[in-house]
């Protein structure tokens, strides 16, 4: 048996490949996805930091209202119509959309990926009662069903990410539904079954594993929708009004549109950096989790 | 003496990174068929693929010339190789569901053929198509030329391919591995099928498979390919009697139709032990790590296909031409 | 008492309205330390069987029993025990091991399931098995991608018998590998099976090996057993015409002996209700065969044919 072992010694398939490498290798030349890598840790940065850059109450009123960037050395990006410094509020901003828009995604994608796998593992009456139970979350518009459920709540920002989250769920039904309905057939699957293994080891233990991709990938966007949502509501004043967010500022910025135009235009600008961001690591993702993609 | 049909010289064939075919040489004469044997990563269906310049674009034909009928098809012209392509040289493949195109009825896709490559009316080649259906065995041509493969079996299938590579009457037919999906009797009807066209059409037949039955009966003249090279080139009667590379005869000792009337309690399969993938980063002979002959001369340099007197040929620096039966090497 | 014992076991499909009953009807056995080859075309229930002895499909009727206990109507947990005792080995080397997991996570979590011994007893059984199918024990903390597909084939050998069943079927296993890897494995399920006291369900379309492996055939067509027979008497004598066909269709390794002709006309369909299943591709059919089904009968000591003819 020692000789045949040692004549079984395996000489690796296709190069040193473990699966984490590979993932490395093929990020780093995909300049895109490395650019949208960049910008999204800048953000993370300043959010982290804006305790520590911007100390106080973003809310407070510090200076002369309707500053322009760069007319005063302390606001460097000036202030808005109630005097309150515009780079902390960027900067204080960027937690509020990123903490919302990241909980809220990951609610949905918890909730969606569990219906999802449920669903498509089953089948039977079970796929049909929760395919009619999707389907009727996504006919109702999105932003309305958060508007709904914020207001029945209390508008703070715990609540918003729920909302977000409830509505964003069928998507990532969808799409769960669909790897899990064809991964069941896997042989591999079979064999756990026949192994004895319970349906909740085999969904999640065997099954998940292997169908994460498209749904990380969708993550990614799913976070970037809701940063968006976020910002929706907190335009229309729906939002959190204990926090400045970036939408809050858009809002509050309206009125002065024609004469302090970049009050609207610098959150505006941090929301469509934040999202672009979020795409290009999303493509990025893509093309290194998808088998078919020819980087593998 | 005629020129061969086919004439592959040195053909080297490489993915980025590493070269998948050594510099093959081989000839296909006109109405002969020719089995190429082999196992997964051997470099055959590449083999195939490159001589209709069918490869995907990750792959490069390295160097080497394939010369068919006189015009070098390596170099040919992309436009050339599509006059080429269907009508001289024509390609069946292994899976026949995947190869005909769901959404078009069986008759229109051979019509398609043909009028791609022959100056006809489409009644013409509508007449033309049902006749082919007729000859290669479908019945009811006339009404089954316009149902969808999927309303077929797939032997039929396979059938209907043939009659799709047959249509312009190709000098060469690639058949990569056709029966490797079908039944065993619906393999033999197939496999019958095309002999009897390649006699009454005269064309010649690249027939790739693993499977030795089907080289036996089939075929005029073998090929073996291992890990990228051609180490052994006979005619069929020969290579069975007395194969001459120790890998030719380890595929025969383990080949478990050859064991006949033999059980597992009497006697034990001969195996290569090993795998294919010790060949990847051998200096000398790609078999060397496997073989149960080898010395050490093996390892410094691959050895050349060389002639023997009887036309044959073989890559192996040790083999003795004999009449001893191939069992004895792997006993 | 055997090991395995079907009777009548019959599972329906139901295919865009229609009904089709995969398996028709079939009985056979297994005893204790038997390998059973069972053979059939595409089409012909045999996988559907094995599954189906498995408990992975339900039977609509029939039973199944495993040394005497009776597992065809047993719910999946009380399954649980007898799903230790037989285990299959699948067709495809690249599909039957989940990607994601280890060779190591692979063997042990059978056992983790089971209950069988704690960490330090699981990685001794699993460093013994994999060297009992020849791999190093290296192979433990690799992927599956990094294996060859013999390679693969020994893991999911191992993976079958980490759990010690007493039954092994064997769906396919050696079709998807390449020559001279088959040889390696089947020489390796014969020492496992001397060596671990197995009995096999060997399912296979290809003839040569079912001949060489097993100790009994039984041919399978459309859903019935048409033929059983030792594996000498089987190749000396077939009696039931398809199983003449297939030996006539398979080509032999050997220039010198030309393949005779196939005896059959057409390709499979499913015969009209009533009468022989296999009459309308059957050279031998006459008047009864579409009346009146044959049974599985004696023709011969240890050997069964479902024909008119036989």
């Amino acid at each position: 048996m020692s000789a045949l072992s040692q004549e079984t010694a395996f000489a690796p398939l296709r190069g040193p490949a473990v699966i984490r490498h590979r993932l490395l290798r093929a990020s780093l030349h995909n300049p895109s996805f490395l650019l949208g890598l960049a910008i999204l840790f800048t953000i993370i940065g300043i959010a982290l930091a804006a305790g520590f850059l911007f100390p106080g109450d973003p809310q407070d009123m510090v200076g002369t209202p309707a500053l322009w960037p760069g007319q005063d050395a302390d606001f460097l990006l000036g202030t808005d119509s109630l005097g309150r410094d515009v780079a902390s509020g960027l900067a204080h901003g960027a937690r509020v959309s990123l903490l919302v828009g990241v909980s809220a995604a990951a609610l949905g994608l918890v909730i969606g990926t569990l219906i999802g796998a449920v669903s498509g593992y089953f089948g039977g009456w079970i796929d049909t009662v929760l395919v009619r139970l999707t389907e009727l979350f996504q006919t109702v518009p999105a932003f309305l069903l958060v508007i709904v459920i914020v207001a029945i709540g209390q508008p703070s920002a715990p609540v918003i990410a729920l909302a977000i989250g409830v509505a964003a769920w069928p998507t990532v039904a969808r799409l769960a539904r669909a790897q899990f309905r064809s991964l069941r057939e896997a042989e591999f699957v079979t064999a756990a079954r026949s192994l004895g293994y319970t349906a909740p080891r085999i969904i999640f233990v065997e099954i998940l594993p292997n169908a994460m991709a498209p749904i990380i990938v969708t993550a990614s966007v799913m976070v970037a929708n809701a940063i968006l949502t976020e910002a929706g509501l907190s335009f229309l004043n729906m939002g959190d009004p204990n926090l400045i967010s970036w939408g809050s500022m858009i809002g509050d910025g309206r009125p002065l549109l024609r004469t302090a135009w970049f009050l609207c235009a610098l959150p505006g600008g941090a929301i469509a950096l934040t999202v672009l961001s979020l795409n290009l690591v999303g493509d990025g993702l893509n093309d290194v989790l998808n088998p078919r993609s020819g980087l593998a | 003496m005629t020129a061969p049909l086919l004439d592959v010289r040195d053909l080297a064939i490489g993915f980025p990174g590493h070269v998948v075919v050594h510099g093959v040489s081989f000839h296909i004469n006109a109405g002969e068929t020719v089995a190429l044997v082999g196992e997964s990563g051997c470099g055959k269906s590449v083999t195939a693929f490159a001589l209709m310049r069918l490869l995907p674009p990750t792959a490069a034909i390295l160097r080497g010339r394939v010369l068919f009928d006189g015009t070098d098809l390596v170099t040919a012209s992309p436009a050339a190789m599509r006059e080429v392509r269907g009508k001289r040289i024509s390609l069946i493949q292994q899976e026949p569901m995947t190869s005909l195109n769901p959404v078009l009825t069986v008759g229109a896709q051979i019509v398609e053929v043909i009028r791609r490559h022959e100056p006809v009316t489409r009644s013409a080649a509508r007449q033309r198509a049902e006749e082919l259906l007729d000859l290669v065995g479908i019945p009811e041509p006339r009404r089954r030329a316009d149902e969808f493969p999927h309303q077929f079996s797939g032997g039929m299938r396979q059938r209907v391919m043939v009659a799709m590579a047959v249509a312009c009457q190709p000098r060469l037919i690639v058949a990569d591995e056709p029966t490797t999906a079908l039944d065993v009797t619906i393999q033999a009807q197939v496999l019958d099928l095309l002999d009897g066209l390649r006699r009454k059409l005269g064309m010649a037949v690249l027939l790739i498979t693993h499977d030795l039955g089907v080289v036996a009966q089939w075929a005029d003249r073998t090929m073996v390919m291992y890990a990228g090279r051609i180490v052994e080139q006979t005619a069929v009667r020969p290579f069975f009697r007395h194969p001459r590379h120790p890998y030719a005869r380890g595929l025969l000792a383990a080949s478990v139709s050859d064991a006949g009337d033999g059980h597992y309690t009497t006697r034990r399969l001969r195996e290569i032990p090993g795998s294919v993938a010790s060949a990847a980063h051998e200096p000398g002979c790609p078999f060397a790590p496997r073989c149960p002959e080898m010395i050490p001369a093996c390892r410094a340099a691959p050895p050349p296909l060389e002639r023997l007197a009887d036309g044959s040929e073989v890559a192996c620096i040790i083999s003795v031409p004999s009449e001893v039966p191939h069992v004895a090497a792997f006993g | 008492m055997s090991l395995l014992s079907v009777d009548g076991l019959r599972t329906r499909y139901v295919t865009h309205g229609r009904v089709v009953n995969a398996v028709d009807g079939v009985s056979l056995e297994v005893g204790q330390g038997e390998t059973v080859g069972l053979v059939g075309e595409s089409g012909c229930g045999k996988s559907t069987l094995g599954k189906t002895i498995l408990r992975l499909l339900t039977p609509v009727e029939g039973s199944i029993r495993i040394l005497g206990n009776e597992i065809s109507d047993l719910g999946q947990f009380a399954l649980l025990p007898f799903r230790r005792r037989m285990q299959m080995v699948f067709q495809d080397p690249f599909g039957s091991l989940n990607p994601r997991q280890t060779v190591a996570t692979l063997l042990s979590t059978p056992l983790k399931v089971h209950g069988r011994g704690n960490r330090a007893e699981r990685r001794r059984r699993v460093l013994d098995i994999v060297s009992r199918v020849g791999l190093p024990s290296t192979a433990l903390d690799r992927y599956p991608h990094e294996f060859s597909g013999g390679q693969r084939q020994r893991i999911g050998i191992a993976r079958a018998l980490v759990l010690q069943p007493e039954l092994v079927i064997c769906d396919e296993p050696v079709s998807a590998l390449d020559l001279s890897i088959q040889a390696q494995i089947l020489n390796l399920l014969v020492d496992l099976k001397r060596d671990l006291g197995l009995s096999y369900l060997f399912i296979s379309h290809d003839l040569s090996v079912v001949r060489y492996f097993a100790d009994r055939v039984l041919v399978m067509y459309l859903g019935r057993i048409v033929e059983s027979a030792d594996h000498a008497a089987l190749w000396r004598e077939p009696r039931h015409p398809y199983t003449r066909a297939l030996l006539a269709a398979v080509p032999r390794p050997d220039p010198d002996r030309p393949r005779g002709p196939v005896p059959l006309r057409g390709e499979l369909t499913a015969s009209e209700a009533g009468g022989c299943r296999f009459r309308a591709r059957c050279p031998d059919a006459f008047g009864r065969c579409a009346t009146e089904e044959p049974v599985l009968r004696k023709v011969a000591p240890g050997h069964l044919a479902a024909c008119h003819l036989a």
